[in-house]
């Protein structure tokens, strides 16, 4: 599938040059009267989708959902699920779990359901533009070094659905929602755009990015397929393994690991009380989440000093002080200050790791809906065929 | 005692004191949604502002247009906003027209090569633009095919 614009003569550096196009269907009948902008963070777990009207800062729309689709059972009482909707998305889906097949449209950040993808972006479309009469010009985050397969899966999946879109690498996007905009150029503040490292620990994929004033090359990239989901498989193959039959679902086991999850030495005990088969039981957890949250680290630390090495000797020291842990993994207690304890360890001079706060969810979001605000008209790339 | 009417779309808020606070608040209130700090945006709606309000209505010995004061305030916001987006860049030109220590915001085009670790590249100092940034992304798109 390739992009391309219509409306004016583009630049050849602005069209990929191999990219295969699709066609727009617009819907029959509908005519756009009215633009809205889209940042859009598809994430493997939780997607955010910020929307505003072009020319206006205000927000619009803000949403997080998680990235789920629930097809009704067939035989499902009338009135069980709200509205007897054949398809329900998000929350609705988890509401339903007993009565829907549910599907997850993304694993390890990338899609591996195309359909449900479809639907799911269907959705969200309809939560920023219910009438269904706005052209949607979408910034979309995509894993960092994302495979032109990957994106394509992403412009199949958005034909029809976004009018005009752009992929963005993720960990680049959450530069831009982390940047303080009414702070850029004053004495004192380091613009996270020109000189950081971001590392974006997601459901599916950690990504992490230099982000040194110019867009980053693929070098300056680097996209770990273990992440949050990964924590969750070794806390639930571990907890089968000292807790035979113990029941527990692997969306439990992530409530347990949101609610618990820590890196760094053992913290134990850790005493959760869970209901087994209708039974109260005492779990201790507190070396089951250390070791798998762990060895999630000792995947992200060698990826973060091959970065950090690539960085220029008259950039590094100040980039070693704008090191930055995002996404839902930045909420793994003492994330921050592990990672700089290694890299103090390792000689690495004085290492500043930090969270980008509670907002984590919506960085991408944000730095896309920015890029969205920004981008030029020959910029955007409209899905044709 | 004869008093005089006055129509209410003129009567100023009595107490301008009080109204400069609300207003004050209320535009950084603007400021920060515009920004999507909506957390802190509440916050501060629900304590300072709601305070700063109820203050100046107490104060205000008539009714006034209180929502055309915030609504006022509310454009002025959203116009400084745009104001800014659209100077920020013109400001940087003319930064790295007069001071040529400052770095290009854009990067020289470059082909995806193997990169030899440490990088000469040096961060530049002056904030770039998004646009040109994603001029960037999409030069390197260009570019990998024929480098693959």
């Amino acid at each position: 599938m390739t992009t391309a614009t219509t409306e004016k003569p583009v630049p050849a550096a602005a069209i990929p040059a191999n990219s295969p196009t699709v066609a727009v269907a617009p819907a029959p009948g509908v005519r756009k009267t009215r633009t809205l902008l889209v940042g859009f963070d598809l994430g493997t777990n939780k997607s955010c989708i910020l929307a505003g009207a072009p020319g206006s800062t205000d927000i619009a729309t803000s949403k997080i959902v998680p990235t789920l689709v629930g097809y009704v059972k067939d035989g499902i009482v009338d009135g069980i699920v709200a509205g007897n909707s054949p398809v329900v998305f998000g929350e609705e889906a988890l509401r339903n779990l007993l009565h829907v097949r549910l599907v997850a449209p993304l694993e390890r950040g990338v899609i591996a359901h195309p359909d449900a993808a479809r639907d799911f972006l269907g959705h969200l479309r309809s939560l920023v533009d219910p009438a269904g009469t706005a052209e949607i010009r979408a910034v979309v985050g995509v894993p960092a070094n994302a495979d032109p397969q990957a994106r394509d899966d992403i412009r199949h999946a958005a034909y029809g659905i976004f009018d005009r879109i752009l992929l963005v690498p993720e960990p680049f996007l959450a530069a831009l929602g982390y940047r303080d905009d009414s702070r850029i150029g004053q004495s004192g503040y380091i613009d996270p755009v020109v000189n950081s490292l971001f590392i974006d620990i997601g459901g599916g994929t950690s990504d992490l990015c230099l982000v040194q004033g110019c867009f980053p090359t693929r070098e300056d990239q680097i996209c770990i397929p273990s992440a949050g989901d990964a924590i969750d498989e070794r806390m639930h193959r571990e907890l089968d393994r000292i807790y035979p039959n113990n029941g527990l679902s692997r969306h439990k086991v992530r409530e347990l690991k949101e609610t618990h999850g820590y890196v760094g030495p053992s913290r134990k005990p850790i005493e959760v009380k869970v209901i087994l088969a209708g039974k109260a039981h005492t779990l201790e957890l507190g070396d089951v989440i250390g070791h798998a949250a762990n060895a999630l680290i000792d995947r992200i630390y060698p990826a973060l000093t091959t970065l950090i090495q690539r960085a220029s000797s008259d950039s590094v020291v100040t980039l070693l002080q704008n090191i930055i842990v995002t996404g839902g993994g930045s909420q793994i207690k003492g994330i921050d200050a592990v990672l700089q304890k290694r890299l103090a360890d390792d000689g690495f001079e004085s290492p500043h790791v930090r969270l980008a706060g509670q907002d984590y969810k919506r960085y991408v979001a944000l730095g896309a809906l920015k890029a969205a605000r920004a981008a030029r008209e020959n910029q955007w790339q409209v899905l044709l065929g | 005692m004869s008093s005089v009417a006055v129509s209410p779309s003129c009567a100023p808020l009595a107490e301008p004191a009080h109204w400069d606070e609300v207003r004050r608040i209320y535009r950084r209130l603007c400021l920060l949604r515009s920004q999507g700090h909506l957390d802190e945006a509440a916050a501060l709606e629900s304590a300072e502002f709601a305070r700063a309000l109820s203050a100046a209505r107490k104060a205000s010995r008539t009714g006034g247009d209180e929502a055309a004061v915030l609504a006022a305030e509310a454009e002025r916001v959203s116009t400084a906003c745009l104001l800014a987006e659209m100077i920020a860049p013109l400001l940087a030109e003319c930064l790295r027209a007069e001071w040529p220590s400052f770095a290009a915001a854009r990067a020289p085009a470059r082909t995806a090569s193997p990169r030899v670790a440490p990088s000469s590249r040096t961060p530049s100092a002056a904030p770039p633009g998004i646009a040109d940034l994603i001029d960037g992304m999409l030069s390197l798109e260009a570019a990998e095919p024929a480098a693959r």
